[in-house]
């Protein structure tokens, strides 16, 4: 126990202590409100509202219209913070080359025959949840992080050749996630384009009809279809689904395949 | 005592619980040598922070139960509209931990990628011995 280690203990303690004071004395405003913020209850009103066409998103789900309708920019920049992450990763563990046949053999039988069952139920789960993100609890960001279960119980139960068996590889995954995020980026300026080619003023990341007449698809049927926020919800998917399944095989790599991990290094440098 | 005390209580209760776990992620990051012990500590902090978030956006309705951000009838009246606004929790807090989750899965992934490297290059994620096999490096040389 040195000094140092005191001196952290009693400033956390402090720290602990001062927050609490202020917390109990509802320095940081009312603990539980009975009345809504007024940003909240502007939102709450707006998200799925037919009498008011041109701040409405048409989506039931509130929380999924101000991901990607009303803070779509943010939402882009936070795809693009997982992209480069996954970039980071890569350069990270740059000279990684996958080698097939190792001779692993994952679990028992009876283990690996219950999770192939269970693998197509758990994506068909997360599909759903992403496609129905405007309308029941879920987004693509959620959905996406469903089904990455399904590729962590391939790696855990089935070993991780069974993955490069299905025709999975890190290249093709990176093909799916620059797709995904391309399609975003289409999905944001299609309106603008469009608007920007009959002589409309339309908006980047535009959704509804605003003072224009253009307007993104507002019912499929008979569901709401919510606009761009369907389309976005499903790229998301697609990027979240293959970043994270890339980073676990990037994660998950064995020594065979890191041998000339040190020779690359040194002909970059 | 009335019940808004009594839920009032508790509410302070919980986030004076989450303060303190704050402090103890807190201890962990700074005070072990152990990268992994970081990480996790790191992820404790961020998630701590993230439930923090949510329970401002709660709301105590007397007589009723919040309701999740979600309107549920279709088709949808004015009056619908106006009973979604009055019992909903506040939809922003949500939003934005989402897209803090997120970024904290983005940058603890990069992390666990340094800490597998780290352990390649020194045989150990303690950031101690590392720098004693550092000193003893330049020794050599």
């Amino acid at each position: 126990m040195n000094r140092k280690d005191i001196a952290l203990g009693l400033s956390l303690a402090f720290m602990v202590l001062a927050i609490s004071i202020v917390i109990s004395i509802e320095g940081i405003g009312p603990i539980i409100p009975i009345d809504i913020r007024g940003l909240g209850a502007s939102y709450l009103w707006n998200s799925y509202n037919p009498w008011n066409t041109t701040l409405t998103s048409f989506s039931l789900n509130a929380v999924t219209a101000i991901i990607w309708d009303y803070r779509g920019l943010d939402t882009f920049y936070e795809t693009a913070v997982l992209f480069a992450s996954i970039v980071a990763i890569l350069m990270v563990l740059r000279g990684y080359i996958e080698v097939k046949g190792l001779g692993v053999k994952g679990l028992s039988d009876i283990t690996k025959t219950a999770t192939k069952i269970i693998l197509p139920l758990i994506v068909t789960y997360g599909f759903a949840t992403a496609v129905h993100g405007q309308i029941t609890p879920g987004g693509g960001f959620q959905g996406g992080a469903i089904a990455v279960v399904a590729s962590t119980l391939i790696i855990a139960v089935l070993s991780i050749e069974y993955i490069y068996e299905l025709g999975i590889s890190s290249s093709k995954l990176m093909l799916l996630r620059v797709f995904g995020f391309l399609g975003i980026i289409a999905t944001s300026i299609s309106l603008a384009i469009i608007g920007m080619l009959i002589g409309v003023d339309t908006y980047i990341f535009q959704n509804m009809a605003k003072e224009n007449s253009l307007s993104m698809p507002i019912n499929f049927l008979d569901t709401t279809l919510a606009g761009s926020i369907f389309i976005f919800n499903l790229f998301e998917f697609i990027i979240v689904f293959s970043g994270l399944t890339f980073a676990l095989i990037m994660l998950t790599i064995r020594e065979e395949e890191l041998r000339n991990i040190d020779t690359v290094v040194e002909v970059y440098e | 005592m009335s019940e808004e005390y009594i839920i009032s209580l508790a509410f302070r209760t919980a986030m004076i619980s989450f303060v303190f776990n704050i402090a103890v992620a807190l201890y962990g990051i700074f005070s072990r040598p152990s990268l992994i012990k970081k990480l996790l500590c790191l992820i404790i902090f961020t998630d701590s922070i993230n439930i923090f978030a949510i329970f401002i956006g709660f709301r105590y309705i007397p007589g009723l139960y919040p309701s999740p951000p979600i309107l549920s009838d279709i088709p949808t009246t004015v009056k619908d509209i106006q009973t979604f606004v009055t019992v909903s929790v506040d939809p922003l807090p949500q939003a934005l931990v989402l897209t803090a989750i997120v970024i904290g899965l983005a940058s603890s992934m990069f992390l666990i990628s340094l800490i597998l490297m780290y352990y390649r290059h020194y045989g150990t994620t303690d950031i101690h011995v590392s720098e004693e096999v550092e000193k003893y490096e330049e020794d050599i040389e």
